[in-house]
């Protein structure tokens, strides 16, 4: 993966509309770095879904 | 009767004693209010009392119940509220400084509901900063009526701490990823995290929409039931039986468990066998990325409801709360929607388990209270301490924590009881069951470390 710098988190900040001043995305680096690696583990599972909501609703039904 | 002894009855013991005309409504709202004054300021539990409104509704119930008109079990009881449920024209801070002057308009529909069943509000709860994890400074720790050094834990802990310490009969808490059931845990007292959308969260201050829940807090899993009847107008009685009930037990080892916590937690495992119930281990596959998971789907929504404060007036939140606001910018959509999509693949795994099975069982939290909150988004110990709950606000299950022992210290120690979508009822049943079977575990509290 990747290194997570100050500067990418800054920017991802930026893009979702948050001005971040560089000390401050440094203090958010090590929190963020499981987050992602959380992320990818669950991208590695096949999770088969087709819609948010109906394969949820069928085992509502059948269990 | 002792004063103190007749503020730790239970809710239909209390109504039992209004209509039998040997107490009033106003004599036991007095009662509470001066107990309040007398160990609020040690516990910390309240951010705000509602004395005259408290007086004003236990008069109206007294008046009323002395000419037949009978509202139910709540009817003349004093409840607390945490304190970012809306109250009209009282305070509702949610204990933070943006908000420290926010005088709703309107009450919450949860509000309304009480207020309808004739239950009398003595104050506002201390909670964690938005219900986010963070204690801000300007409220302070609530702290654990079993030893005033350790927290009563979050985001709920002035509800929790207040039933437990006899300040109120029931209140209400929310809970986004354990704030009900954690300072439930760490309290000795029941605390039910409804079925997702059971109990309104119209004019309750969001933390992350798509897990937060609002539900009881009481001395017992029946108050806690009687308290959810009244704020949903639903009949949530159930005639659980234990004999022949299955129940699958998780989570209950771990390097974060405390040994007394599974001595605890086992000694209801026991109970529970004795009265003829099958107990066995399960496991919930992927059960693991839940951790992950409910971070990814919590930060971003957080982050959106505070978007325009986190510009305007950063400082104004305690540093760590600010600190996991501005994390939930940092979270690409794709993360949060992969994560909103693990949420449909975990409930459908704890679906099928629940298939052959009555409830789950689990420790509520590896260990007793703590000397303060950890951090839950930034800190293994905070992980550690929703890992046991959380999954059940990612699949919006019913989760209900009662007493089932102490363990270190002589704290209370939770046991977690999760059943299928909308059995909140066989829940608390069972809730009801276990507190029956382990009367060694009801809290009663004696040290000198505590407010008792």
């Amino acid at each position: 993966m990747k290194q997570l710098t100050a500067e990418l988190v800054r920017d991802l900040a930026y893009l979702a509309g948050l001005k971040l001043e560089l000390n401050r995305a440094e203090a958010l680096v090590g929190a963020l770095q499981p987050v992602f690696e959380g992320d990818a583990a669950i991208a590695k599972l096949n999770l088969n879904l087709q819609s948010a909501v109906e394969a949820v609703l069928d085992e509502v039904k059948n269990g | 009767m002792a004063e103190t002894e007749l503020l730790f009855k239970s809710i239909p013991e209390i109504g039992a004693l209004y209509r039998s005309k040997a107490i009033s409504p106003l004599e036991i709202t007095r009662l509470t209010l001066d107990r309040i004054a007398q160990l609020n300021p040690s516990l910390n539990a309240f951010i705000s009392l509602t004395s005259e409104k408290a007086l004003e509704q236990a008069s109206r119930a007294e008046r009323e119940l002395h000419t037949g008109v009978d509202r139910g079990a709540l009817h003349g009881i004093p409840i607390a509220l945490k304190d970012l449920i809306d109250t009209a024209g009282i305070r509702t801070t949610c204990g933070s400084r943006i908000l420290r002057d926010q005088v709703p308009k309107h009450d919450a529909i949860i509000t309304t509901r009480l207020e309808e069943s004739g239950a009398v509000l003595v104050g506002k709860t201390n909670l964690l900063e938005f219900a986010f994890g963070i204690v801000h400074a300007d409220y302070g720790q609530t702290n654990n009526p079993y030893d005033l050094n350790r927290t009563a834990g979050g985001s709920s802990g002035g509800s929790a701490a207040a039933v437990a310490a006899g300040l109120c009969f029931a209140a209400v808490g929310t809970d986004t990823g354990g704030s009900i059931r954690i300072p439930a845990s760490y309290c000795g007292v029941a605390g039910l995290k409804p079925s997702y959308g059971l109990t309104s969260l119209s004019g309750v201050f969001p933390l992350s929409w798509s897990l937060d829940h609002a539900g009881p807090i009481a001395r017992s899993s029946r108050d806690a039931r009687l308290m959810l009847e009244a704020m949903t107008g639903l009949r949530l009685e159930h005639p659980a039986r234990i004999k022949n009930m299955r129940f699958g037990v998780l989570q209950r080892e771990g390097t974060d468990m405390q040994p007394a916590v599974i001595a605890a937690f086992d000694a209801a495992a026991q109970a529970l066998r004795g009265a003829g119930a099958t107990v066995q281990t399960i496991e919930i596959p992927d059960l693991e990325l839940a951790d992950a998971a409910l971070l990814n789907v919590l930060l971003p929504e957080a982050s959106v409801i505070h978007a325009p404060w986190i510009e305007s007036r950063p400082e104004d939140y305690s540093p760590l709360t600010r600190m996991q606001i501005e994390l939930g910018f940092a979270i690409p959509a794709v993360t949060h929607v992969r994560a909103q999509q693990f949420r449909r693949h975990l409930t459908r795994q704890f679906l099928l388990a629940l298939r052959g099975l009555d409830a789950i069982l689990s420790p509520t939290v590896a260990f007793v209270a703590p000397k303060e909150d950890p951090l839950f988004a930034v800190d293994a110990h905070g992980v550690s301490e929703g890992r046991r709950t959380s999954p059940y606000n990612l699949c919006g299950l019913p989760a209900l924590s009662v007493n089932c022992g102490f363990g270190d210290h002589g704290l209370p120690v939770g046991i977690q009881i999760v059943t299928r979508p909308h059995e909140d009822a066989l829940a608390l049943a069972i809730g009801g069951a276990i507190e029956a079977l382990m009367p060694e575990a009801r809290p009663v509290p004696n040290n000198d470390r505590g407010i008792f």
